[in-house]
This record gives structure tokens, C-alpha cells and sequence, in this order.
């Protein structure tokens, strides 16, 4: 894992106690709300429904077990005993009091983390594919280029007051694990002809309001060249995106206006023009920073375990969680171990402080350390033995985090809601419950197989629901809490997004029409389709008819 | 400050008014932002109008942490 040099630690410790005279100056009223707002958003604290809120980065979804360690003792200190985890693989805290802010930031930077660049109109943290360094399918590991981008974009003066906030996603594998399409800029590393490393690099995807699935302006980019060709990007954004109207300043609107042909040629012009000016990117800082990610020292083991294959022969509940919680690891012997943070009755991607212990202490027992957040709220133990499978899920067991439905109807991508966000339209996280109740049989899991249900409570899809195959979308109608429902999104390499099937349910209704489209897929699957398949082969009348009844067409 | 010990009116220059009377609060930090809401009276005292001022008002309608909504 990358670790703080001075430099990183001295501008993360200075902005904290920066932060500390601010929020003293707030509190003794020097500082008005008005005048305070900027100030605290720069630090990641928002003002939510009940209380404030602080958002704290993880970069590219890694944490080390005793970073995890500390947000547990952040959440036991300073707030009501948990966290929740997002979709943008950050974490937040609901309930702190201002005064304590400043101890919360005292205890990030203690461990390497911080809140800046969480909020506001600049570039956020960038995100990756969880498995990054670790997927078998992978060319070369994102997060080596996720942490360049991470040091070219904290506090660039240039690109801290953007049009509007800016997202990149970073991938090193052909097989899509980090949304890269509905992001303002994707990243997919690859390798041309003559094996040479560089990205494919797609802009002006994003959700949101006007969803928008991103474009491949250039299909192969040399590595030496990413801060510059990203530099070229914002520039032409920055001087050209709107800054008239907050719904069409993203950098989506200004590529769809121009079309992407036209603003590519703009971004290798100003690229051009940067060649000898840009930051470079030299060979030997990429090796450094190379160096932070190289893999753990793995043992030579067995690709097959006898022991391993034993339980899960003699064992159905670790079976069942074998079959969804697991993913091929690049050294035999190893696999990756998803856990899950969408048990029944909880709220999807909360964690309890006692949870993240025992996450804390397993990755250090048995994942060399290093745990990773998903983009769908869910955590990862990115190294462990075969041979060590039963004792990892004894272990989340015994923390309850042993539920075994990743990827299935049940692994539901939910956003705060109405719960807690000032934004809301309407709940989600309740929405998610009796979703998640109503399928919580495993065998019917396993026979609907790998389905994605994202639910926002607004429209700035937080929750992800225009790439989630089946989307759900909370609506204000008259004051009552209604749920739109789009069909056919991803976010993987297919990327589409969902489209809108008919008129919305009620609160009380949303779960039949659930259950009414999953049935309506069973029953015209073919043999070996998933929900996606069928809804691409199919269209969405068949879904409508059983919806809305053959009227409505 | 509970919903019970808020004040109801029926004209909006009342309610501005009463945004008005908070400004000593505000500036003491005691309050942020003020605004007002609609309510309707319910049996038991004042109801928010709308499920977002229901819900800041009585907290969040799931179990978070070790806390239990209330019923
Ligand atoms: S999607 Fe809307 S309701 Fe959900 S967290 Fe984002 S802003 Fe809040």
C-alpha cells in the first residue's frame, strides 16, 4: 500500500488544524453558518437531515487493517458506533457533533487519511476496481496510476473550482469493476501491439439528472502521457464547461454539446500545446510509486486444497457462500473474499465498529493486512489461502458478516435516502429491507441468479439506479414517497443504462413490482440467462404487460 | 426543541416572523439555518406535513447503529 511521505502528511496534518481554528471560530459564532459552509465542505462535512456528516476518503478503495481499525475507534468515539460505506468506496459518519470534527481529522491523519476533496467542485477521490492487483483478468494494477492521480489532483490550484465536481475511475482489467462508463473519466489500462502499457481513456459518462454513458476519445494512451492528456482534459473543460446552470455543468453536457469528436480534437490540441509544459511523468516515478503496490509475498500453494474442498463438500452454508462470495485470485492457491454489508434487516453498506475489529483483525491474520470497499458497499479481503477459507468465514460469521449473496438480488446498492439525506425524495434504505426480506430465501437467490437492484432517493443517483438492471428511483409526488423503476442499466464493460418501464409505485407497492419483474424474467429466461440477458433479448413489453397489465403497452 | 414546543401559525408573515425572532439563536449558534414547515394538527399534537420534516423530526425510520427507530 502507498504510504505518506512528509509531504502528504504534513499538508493532511496542516489542513487539520487548520480546520480545528475554523470550527473554533464557528462555534464561537465569529464564523457564521454562511461563511463556515465553504470552509467545512472543503474538509468533507455536510449538513444533513438530523446532523452533520463527515465523508472521508479512501482512495481507491484500499485500506489497511489498521486504518480500518481507526475509523472503528472514530465511530465508537465520536459517533453512534458504525459507518457507512458508499458507492464512490468512501465512508461516512452520520451523527458527529462540530466540536469533535477536528478529533476526527486528527485521528484520519494519524492513520494516513483524511476528508479533503470529498465534497465540492474538484476532483474527488479517485475510485478503482476493487480487486485491483489481485483479478486474475488484470493487465497491470490501477492503483499505482489511481495514487498519481490522487498526488496530481489533490490541491491543483487550477482544478479546485471546476464548473463542477469531477469523478475519475481508474481500471487495469478488461472486465468492468469500477463503473468506469458512468464516470467523467475512465481509465482502462491496456497494452497495444508492441506490449507497451498506456489507457484507454473515456470521458463524459456520469448519472445523475442527465445520465450519460461515457465515450472512448482516445483508445490508447502511453502511460508517460496520463497527467498530461488528464491535464488537457480539464483544461477544456474547465474553460468550457457551463458555470451558468448547476444541472448542465458536469463535463457529460459540454462533451454531448460539442460531440465527442469535436472535444477530442479540442483535448489533443491543448494536450499538444502541454507537451513540454505539462507534468511529466517520468519512468522512475511511476517505479516508485510502483513500489507502494508491489504484491505481498505469496506462498508457492496448491491450486486445490483438500481440506477446503472437503468442507464445502460437507458444509452447505459455506458452500453457499463459497459459490458468491469468492473470486479468482491471480495466485493459485489464493482467493478473493467478498464481504458483504447487505445482511437482512441492515442498511446496505453500514458497518458496525465491532465489525470493522473483526474485518480488521482477519485482514491482518489472513489478507496481508490490506481490505478493500466495493463500489456496490461491500468490503474485500483481497489474499487469502484456500486453506484459510473456513477459518475467514468463521470468523465474519461470528461477526455476522458472513451473508452470501454477492452479486444476487439480495446484494442491494441503496443510497442514505430520505433517512438521512437532506436531498431526498424519498427512502431507500427501507426500500432495501423489504427487497432484501422478501428474497431472502437463498435457494430462490440462487435460482434468480446475478441480479442488481440500485435504489436513489433522488435523482443525483447516488444509489446508482440508472446502472442498476433493475433501478429504483425515489419520487416526490404531492409530498408522498413514489419509486420510478428502470430496466436493463450496467455498469460493467456492456454498460447501458436503464430505462424508465411505466408510472411509478407507492412505498407500499414497490416490493410486489419487485417481485412481479423478477417473476416476469423466470419465466421468459432461457437456459442460462441472466436478468440482463433476457431483458436485453427481450425488451421491456413483457415486464410492462405484467406491470401494468396489457393496456398500457 | 421538540416539535410539541413549536409554535403554530397560519399566516406566512407569521412564520417569517418567527424565522425572524431566531436571529439571537442563530447568532449564538444555538440554531442553524431556521425555516419554517407545514404542519397539520394531528390528535396528539402537531404533525409535519410532509415524510422529510416526519422524519427530522422524530429520526430515522430504520435501525442504525444500536439504534432502534422509534415505533
Ligand atoms: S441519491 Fe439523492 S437521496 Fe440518495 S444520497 Fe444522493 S442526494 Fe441523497
Amino acid at each position: 500500500m502507498y504510504r505518506y511521505d512528509t509531504l502528504d502528511q504534513n499538508l493532511v496534518d496542516e489542513r487539520a488544524r487548520q480546520f480545528r481554528g475554523q470550527v473554533a471560530r464557528r462555534l464561537s459564532g465569529e464564523l457564521s453558518e454562511a461563511e463556515f459552509r465553504p470552509l467545512r465542505l472543503m474538509n468533507g462535512l455536510y449538513l444533513q437531515l438530523h446532523a452533520y456528516m463527515v465523508r472521508v476518503a479512501i482512495p481507491y478503495g484500499t485500506l489497511s487493517a489498521d486504518q480500518m481499525r481507526a475509523l472503528a475507534y472514530i465511530a465508537r468515539t465520536w459517533d453512534r458506533g458504525y459507518g457507512h460505506f458508499t458507492t464512490r468506496q468512501n465512508i461516512q459518519f452520520n451523527w458527529p457533533n462540530l466540536a469533535d470534527v477536528p478529533d476526527i481529522l486528527d485521528a484520519l491523519a494519524a492513520v494516513e487519511m483524511h476528508a479533503i476533496q470529498t465534497s465540492g467542485n474538484c476532483i474527488r477521490n479517485v475510485t478503482a476496481d476493487a480487486y485491483a492487483g489481485v483479478a486474475d483478468d488484470e493487465v497491470a494494477d490501477p492503483r499505482v496510476y489511481a495514487e498519481i492521480i490522487r498526488q496530481w489532483s489533490s490541491l491543483h490550484p487550477e482544478f479546485s473550482f471546476l464548473p463542477r465536481k469531477f469523478k475519475v475511475a481508474v481500471t487495469g482489467a478488461p472486465q468492468d469493476r469500477a463503473a468506469l462508463r458512468v464516470h467523467d473519466i475512465g481509465l482502462r489500462l491496456c497494452r497495444d501491439s508492441d506490449g507497451a502499457l498506456g489507457f484507454e481513456v473515456m470521458v463524459g459518462g456520469g448519472q445523475g439528472r442527465t445520465p450519460m454513458i461515457g465515450t472512448t476519445i482516445r483508445s490508447f494512451l502511453p502511460e508517460a502521457d496520463l497527467l498530461t492528456y488528464l491535464e488537457a482534459i480539464l483544461r477544456v473543460y474547465n474553460m468550457l464547461g457551463r458555470r451558468d446552470n448547476l444541472y448542465k455543468a458536469r463535463i457529460k453536457i459540454l462533451v454531448h454539446s460539442l460531440g465527442a469528436e469535436t472535444f477530442a480534437a479540442m483535448v489533443e490540441d491543448e494536450w499538444h500545446q502541454l507537451e513540454d509544459t505539462g507534468p511529466a511523468l517520468p519512468a522512475h516515478e511511476i517505479k516508485r510509486i510502483r513500489a507502494f503496490f508491489l504484491p505481498p509475498t505469496y506462498e508457492d500453494l496448491e491450486a486445490t486444497v483438500p481440506e477446503f474442498e472437503a468442507r464445502r463438500r460437507q458444509d452447505t452454508a459455506f458452500a453457499r457462500w463459497c459459490q458468491t462470495n469468492l473470486a479468482r485470485h491471480r495466485r493459485s492457491g489464493y482467493a478473493i473474499v467478498d464481504v458483504s454489508l447487505k445482511p437482512e434487516g441492515g442498511s446496505p453498506g453500514d458497518i458496525m465498529a465491532e465489525q470493522m475489529e473483526a474485518v480488521a483483525d482477519l485482514a491482518k491474520r489472513y489478507s496481508f493486512g490490506e481490505i478493500r470497499v466495493t463500489h456496490a458497499q461491500n468490503l474485500v479481503l483481497p489474499h487469502v489461502k484456500l486453506a484459510e477459507l473456513s477459518a475467514v468465514w468463521e470468523g465474519l460469521a461470528a461477526a455476522g458478516l458472513e451473508t452470501p449473496n454477492v452479486g444476487l438480488v439480495t446484494d442491494i446498492i441503496a443510497c442514505p435516502g430520505l433517512d438521512f439525506c437532506n436531498l431526498a425524495n424519498a427512502r431507500s434504505i427501507p426500500v432495501a429491507q423489504r427487497i432484501i426480506e422478501r428474497f431472502r430465501n437463498l435457494d430462490r437467490q440462487h435460482d434468480i441468479g446475478e441480479l442488481r437492484i440500485n435504489i436513489s432517493g433522488c435523482i443525483n443517483a447516488c444509489g446508482h439506479h440508472h446502472v442498476g438492471h433493475i433501478g429504483i428511483l425515489g419520487v416526490d409526488r404531492k409530498g408522498e414517497e413514489y419509486y420510478q423503476i428502470t430496466l436493463g442499466g450496467s455498469s460493467d464493460e456492456t454498460a447501458s443504462l436503464g430505462k424508465v418501464v411505466g408510472p411509478s409505485f407507492s412505498y407500499d407497492a414497490i416490493t410486489d413490482a419487485v417481485e412481479v419483474i423478477v417473476t416476469t424474467y423466470l419465466a421468459q429466461r432461457c437456459q442460462g440467462e441472466r436478468f440482463l440477458d433476457t431483458y436485453r433479448r427481450v425488451g421491456a413489453q413483457p415486464f410492462k404487460e405484467d406491470l401494468y397489465g396489457i393496456a398500457q403497452g | 426543541m421538540r416539535l410539541g414546543d413549536a409554535h403554530d401559525v397560519t399566516k406566512e408573515t407569521e412564520a417569517e416572523e418567527l424565522i425572524a425572532n431566531t436571529e439571537a439563536d442563530v447568532a449564538a449558534c444555538r440554531v442553524v439555518e431556521p425555516y419554517a414547515m407545514t404542519v397539520e394538527k394531528a390528535a396528539r399534537g402537531l404533525k409535519p406535513v410532509s415524510q422529510r420534516e416526519r422524519i427530522r423530526a422524530r429520526g430515522p425510520t430504520v435501525p442504525y447503529g444500536h439504534h432502534k427507530p422509534r415505533a
